[in-house]
């Protein structure tokens, strides 16, 4: 963590971070109750 | 049609996004190895702040999850506030970058600060058993039920702040080993997802009981071992 701009960027990006962790989970926790979960990056359902 | 935007009162919305930058603080300085205490104490204050938005509604059950929160906060907090002692006794200070360039991993030597790390997680990341917070069942949502629009909004990004709050406090304990602090988050987010997955929901007096009676005394032993160079 010495990096200022790497520290810079991890706390711009955090909350983008957090978002992705929380899509994870709501993948990795729909698999452990054998359902498929959400899509990943599935743009096409906002249009 | 616009959304309308509606909230219930100025105080009630400003509350919210004063809970997400506090957040954002604590993380910040947590990022850039500043002060543990500092981190502990702005991550309580958003805490406390998004409690009091809960008490200032009417909302029965944003009332109770406002309580529940802080019953949350009475559960984790003396164990989080030990941890950085343990922290302090190991490096001698309370700066966070004196983790990051620890040699020998945090984990080593504070073994069971890291167990009652992982025990009083799911209490902060509102997971169950210790979800009582936002019990969706029970009080909907809790302190967040009143929220709508973008300061809903404000209140779901604070959250997804907090995973990345607690992660790292895990990757802390990997010191300058980074390849370590990363499985060290990669275990921990499959324990508690898995835990999340498996276990039913406790009573806030069953999760306060577990927290002060079985996380507090280890995160205690820990400091013990600390002091006395045991580890």
């Amino acid at each position: 963590m010495n990096n200022i701009v790497v520290q810079i960027i991890l706390i711009v990006l955090a909350p983008f971070l957090g978002g992705l962790i929380y899509g994870i989970e709501r993948k990795v926790k729909a698999r452990m109750q054998r359902r498929i979960g959400p899509l990943f990056f599935n743009l096409s359902m906002t249009f | 049609m616009d959304k309308r935007k509606m909230i219930v009162h100025s105080t009630h919305a400003f509350l919210g996004i004063v809970h997400f930058i506090s957040l954002w603080f604590a993380l910040a300085i947590l990022i850039t190895g500043g002060d543990f205490i500092l981190v502990i104490f702005l991550h309580l204050l958003s805490t406390a702040v998004i409690i009091l938005a809960g008490f200032s509604t009417h909302s029965i059950f944003s009332h109770l999850g406002a309580n529940r929160t802080a019953i949350s906060i009475l559960a984790y907090e003396p164990v989080l506030v030990i941890i950085a002692i343990s922290a302090f006794m190991l490096t001698g200070s309370f700066d966070i970058s004196a983790l990051y360039a620890s040699e020998v991993p945090p984990l080593y030597k504070m073994p069971l600060a890291f167990i009652a790390l992982l025990l009083i997680l799911p209490v902060k990341l509102k997971k169950s058993p210790f979800d009582v917070g936002e019990a969706h069942q029970e009080v909907v949502g809790g302190v967040e039920l009143e929220y709508s629009g973008i300061f809903y909004e404000a209140i779901y990004t604070a959250k997804w702040l907090d995973y990345v709050f607690c992660y790292l406090l895990v990757f802390l304990f990997g010191g300058s080993n980074i390849w370590l602090g990363l499985i060290l988050v990669v275990l921990t987010f499959i324990y508690i997802n898995a835990l999340d997955n498996s276990t039913a929901r406790v009573s806030y007096k069953q999760m306060l009981r577990f927290c002060l009676w079985v996380a507090l005394p280890l995160a205690f032993a820990n400091l013990l071992l600390t002091m006395f160079n045991i580890l």
